[in-house]
């Protein structure tokens, strides 16, 4: 099928999806053993306000309209509001993306530029010590629990070595953020050479950075290593070797970008681990993400921003996934040129 | 006329077969020297003993306990490792060993449990769907396709946050979300045995339609959902610990490992970091134990 | 992980080896009892899959390499080149390319070697191209590697090439990337591709793999125009006897990793002696010989030829085995050119003559 059509085609398929999404999260919200009416009312209210609130919630409505009325909430950006902050769910999220982004990012760089060479090295030197250690490291990775590996760091490197500052968000107290740009503080240091605050938010950024990325690095390395292996025993690099190349040129010329379009296949886990791993590193470092919030929300009992965080989380996804298929599909000239 | 057998030395010059030993003086050619593909030697011995370890403390922990896991002492809080508690104290003065051990059991169960529940609700989801086709399977991919778009994680989350955190609840919410995974590897194997001779001949024998997708062809479905069981037994420890740290798992004052964790993570930065290193230890050995004891099987067992 | 030690030849056979004389001492290429084995299973021990293979091919001509599947042809074939995929390995044996022992050079000499001197195309063609970069870019960078061209004279001659191997429109070609080529395109761009570097030997790998009956035929006929404007010899690794009998000068026919018999093509359809070649031949229909019966063409496996008075040979019950008191296996001359694997006896206790 060309091109256009299998776009159109994933694009369809996902706002589907994201309809689903959306009905599964109202479904979540609906099965509340607690009442939200009696949750906003207080204990004292009377019948007649209660009645109120009810209608105010919208909940004396049929279920079906409920719903309905969710979806257009949903779309017109109405995700509830915080019990907490008084503000709308949606514009609390809006305001800690950026942090959550930039813990992300900083995740799969670390991740991604160790275990990619590392699965390289292993594939190349593979059943040797090497490539032995290396998978040690793969099977630590995704064994460890991620929560008590930041609690290890933090403990090693802030409390015995004192290397790392304290774990609490993304600057120390006495230093200003940077001008904001694009949200991410080491990129917006960066951009207008605000020394200072760029040492102290990369001094804040490793440790997260790295408890993340160290999780996620297993999956980059596994694909790496398969993928190496595959074209180095596949027939083109045979044809190659014919030829004379010599593997290290084989390695860069034609290797290096099969082995590279595989390893987009595992970006979908890799947004799985992060997104699921967020939360908990972020709460902690303390770090004033998505994650944190959601879990403020959790222990204050703040349903509109629990459902407001796992739709947002979900939508995240989804659309995530989508961009690294489309991305996929333009790389690969078989699915691009049909 | 006899054929004959040729022999090794019939056949002269060389024997059947040579030993593979390094000083066979003959040089090595070519690309470096690559054995068969084995994976990190000993991974299974070390997964078997890490689990046998792990599910020994599951049993018989509770019993070998030194010190009642609940109860507080006021007499010994926060204390370091010592020769009286081999791995500490809590806040409250309860005996970290205590606490771990009887956290095994629940932890080594809930895995377990949660497994169990995925993988039977994936078989007769995904069987069913795969056999009956149409609608029916449909609806069901829609619905797996939906819970996909989560994160399993945080699927989980939002679940027991919305049911309220419960051990039955964590359980279910964790396995809806491993679901999925099941119901896609068994549609897909059924799909393909659907069509198989094996099937046709079961139906001309006049067996009912259930029957033959529950008794003839769902038990030959199951092997690639069964090697992905033997990894959301680690994943199950491992979301379930997380969920109980973040305080929507298992509630304390239960022993769970997460539980323990989180007790002992404002306790991290004063210095008694015995509190949560040691559960995590045992997470970890845990889920080796799981993941490299399914690896061994996956790869000596199940690979038909 | 291996230590470089120098290479030990194996034991060879006790019987001195009667070749063609002089006609192979010159020749292009030369496999001299060669052996390869893989590990088994279980990694504990070498299982040979090539076993004393010795031949030659001769310059300006096109040998036939024929034998079913599992004889060891492509493992020979890869051995030439040295590429031996681990975990196999090449235990025994050289392999003389214009003189030089292959096994005794360094890798850089040998990659000197491949592609300029001795250059191999393969049963997938297409999957022997890397599907992520066009035609063109594959064609040129062996181009500029090989014969030191600018990228745009290499282009230049990319186009040339492809024309001459009769591929029409070859700008879209080269544009295209290599699913997107039919197996016949495919298999002329890899024979531009190889040819194109000017080797001395082309090793074609049952080249016509899945290909059309009809594209088949033009593949070979290609292969022949290449090999008469170039003179460049040719290795035709094939099951195909038919093939063999319209293209090859000479023929060398594999068993289970030994070569049993090889000859001029005449020859060889004209008087096999190998009990193994006999039957191969026997297996294909021929119009001007009556059908041979099931009976005689099915193969008792284990039959093994010996050879009375040192030329001819039949095979034999076993108390005649036993008391022929037969020696190991040997290349023995029994025409001009022909040789023949037999096992040597000592004394003449073989039911009839040749």
């Amino acid at each position: 099928m060309s091109l256009g059509r299998y776009l159109l085609r994933r694009l369809a398929l996902a706002a589907i999806t994201l309809l689903g999404v959306i009905i599964a999260v109202f479904i979540m919200t609906r099965i509340l053993p607690g009442d939200p009416v009696s949750v906003k009312a207080g204990q004292f209210a009377t019948p007649a306000i209660r009645a109120e609130i009810k209608k105010e919630l919208g909940l004396d409505k049929p279920l079906p309209v409920q719903l309905v009325d969710y979806i257009g909430n949903v779309f017109r950006g109405n995700l509830g509001q915080s019990t907490r902050s008084g503000q709308p769910v949606l514009s609390d999220l809006a305001q800690r993306l950026p942090a959550t982004i930039e813990l992300a990012l900083a995740s799969v760089i670390l991740g991604a530029g160790i275990g990619i060479p590392l699965g390289i090295v292993a594939a190349l030197r593979h059943n040797t010590k090497v490539d032995v250690a290396i998978q040690q490291v793969t099977i630590l990775g995704a064994a460890i629990p991620i929560f008590w590996f930041g609690l290890v760091l933090i403990f090693l490197f802030y409390h015995v070595w004192h290397i790392a500052p304290p774990p609490v968000g993304r600057l120390n107290t006495n230093v200003n953020p940077p001008h904001t740009i694009t949200g991410l503080y080491t990129v917006d240091s960066l951009l207008t050479g605000d020394w200072q605050a760029l040492g102290n938010a990369l001094a804040h950024l490793v440790l997260p950075a790295f408890a993340l990325g160290f999780v996620v690095m297993s999956p980059f390395i596994k694909i790496t290593r398969s993928a190496m292996l595959g074209v180095m025993g596949s027939d083109y690099v045979l044809a190659a070797r014919s030829l004379g190349l010599s593997d290290r040129e084989i390695v860069w010329q034609d290797a290096l970008k099969n082995t590279l379009v595989s390893i987009l296949t595992v970006g979908g886990i890799v947004l799985g681990y992060l997104l699921a791993g967020n939360v908990l590193i972020e709460t902690i470092f303390s770090w004033p993400g998505i994650g944190f919030y959601a879990w403020n929300a959790l222990t204050g009992s703040d349903y509109d921003a629990i459902q407001g965080f796992v739709l947002a989380v979900a939508i995240i996804y989804v659309g995530l996934n989508l961009a690294i298929d489309v991305a996929y599909s333009l790389i690969d000239p078989r699915i691009r040129l049909g | 006329m006899a054929t004959i057998q040729p022999d090794d030395t019939a056949l002269g010059g060389l024997p059947a077969a040579l030993p593979l030993d390094d000083t066979l003086a003959v040089r090595p050619i070519g690309a470096r020297w690559a054995g068969p593909l084995r994976r990190v030697p000993g991974a299974g011995l070390v997964g078997f003993v890490a689990l046998g370890f792990i599910v020994i403390l599951a049993i018989i922990g509770p019993w070998v306990a030194p010190y009642n896991p609940i109860l507080p002492d006021t007499n010994a809080i926060t204390a370091a490792p010592s020769t009286a508690h081999w791995l500490g104290t809590d806040q409250y003065g309860r005996d970290v060993l205590s606490r771990i051990l009887s956290a095994a059991r629940l932890d080594v169960t809930v895995a377990i449990s949660i497994t169990l529940l995925a993988l039977v609700a994936g078989a007769l989801l995904g069987g069913g769907a795969g056999y009956i086709g149409g609608f029916v399977d449909d609806v069901v991919m829609r619905f797996v396709d939906v819970l996909l778009s989560f994160p399993a994680f945080i699927l989980a989350l939002g679940m027991t946050a919305m049911l309220g955190n419960t051990t039955r609840n964590v359980v279910i919410a964790v396995a809806v979300a491993y679901t999925p995974y099941f119901v896609r590897l068994v549609r897909s194997e059924m799909l393909s045995l659907r069509e198989s001779e094996y099937a046709a001949a079961a139906k001309t024998v006049g067996n009912s339609k259930a029957r033959i997708m529950l008794y003839h062809l769902l038990p030959n479905a199951m092997p690639p959902a069964l090697v992905q069981a033997t990894l959301t037994l680690g994943w199950g420890i491992l979301d379930v610990a997380g969920l109980s740290f973040l305080g929507v798992g298992i509630k304390p004052p239960t022993a769970e490992w997460g539980v323990l964790i989180s007790d002992g993570a404002q306790y991290i930065n004063s210095g008694q970091w015995w509190i949560s290193v040691f559960p995590g230890i045992a997470i970890l050995i845990a889920v080796l134990g799981f993941n490299l004891t399914g690896d061994w099987v996956r790869d000596n067992v199940l690979k038909r | 992980m291996m230590d470089e030690a120098t290479v030990a030849t194996l034991p060879a056979p006790n019987q001195p080896k009667l070749e063609a004389p002089d006609v192979d001492a010159n020749a292009l290429v030369r496999v001299e009892d060669l052996t390869i084995a893989f590990p088994d299973e279980r990694g504990e021990r070498y299982l040979p899959i090539v076993q004393q293979v010795s031949f030659a091919v001769r310059r300006n001509e096109i040998l036939g390499l024929v034998g079913e599947s599992g004889s060891g042809k492509t493992q020979t074939s890869l051995a030439i080149l040295g590429l031996t995929r681990p975990p196999g390995r090449v235990l025994g044996g050289r392999v003389l390319i214009e003189g030089r022992d292959l096994y005794a050079m360094k890798e850089e000499e040998r990659r000197q070697i491949r592609g300029r001197k001795v250059a191999m195309i393969f049963q997938s063609p297409r999957t022997s191209l890397n599907p992520l970069t066009s035609v063109g870019d594959q064609l040129v960078r062996v181009y500029v590697r090989h014969r030191g061209l600018s990228k745009r004279a290499a282009r230049e001659e990319a186009l040339a090439m492809l024309r001459k191997v009769g591929i029409a429109g070859p700008e879209r070609v080269i544009r295209a990337y290599p699913h997107q080529l039919s197996g016949g395109m495919a298999q002329r761009v890899m024979i531009g591709m190889m040819v194109g570097c000017g080797p001395e030997l082309l090793i074609a790998d049952e080249p016509t793999t899945g290909l059309d009956v009809t594209i088949q035929a033009q593949i070979f006929e290609l292969i022949q125009s290449v090999q008469a404007d170039t003179g460049m010899s040719v290795l035709l690794i094939t099951h195909d006897l038919g093939v063999v009998a319209e293209t090859c000068h000479r023929v060398a026919v594999m068993q289970s990793g030994r070569l049993v018999e090889s000859a001029p093509v005449e020859e060889l359809f004209a008087h096999p002696r190998h009990p193994y070649t006999i039957r191969l031949l026997a297996a294909m229909l021929r119009p001007d010989r009556p059908p041979v019966a099931a009976s005689d063409r099915t193969a008792a496996p284990d039959e093994l030829p010996i050879a009375a008075n040192g030329l001819c040979y039949r095979a034999v019950s076993v108390d005649a085995w036993e008391a022929a008191k037969v020696g190991p296996p040997a290349m023995v001359a029994v025409a001009p050119d022909h040789l023949v694997l037999c096992h040597p006896a000592d004394t003449d206790a073989t039911e009839g003559g040749a």
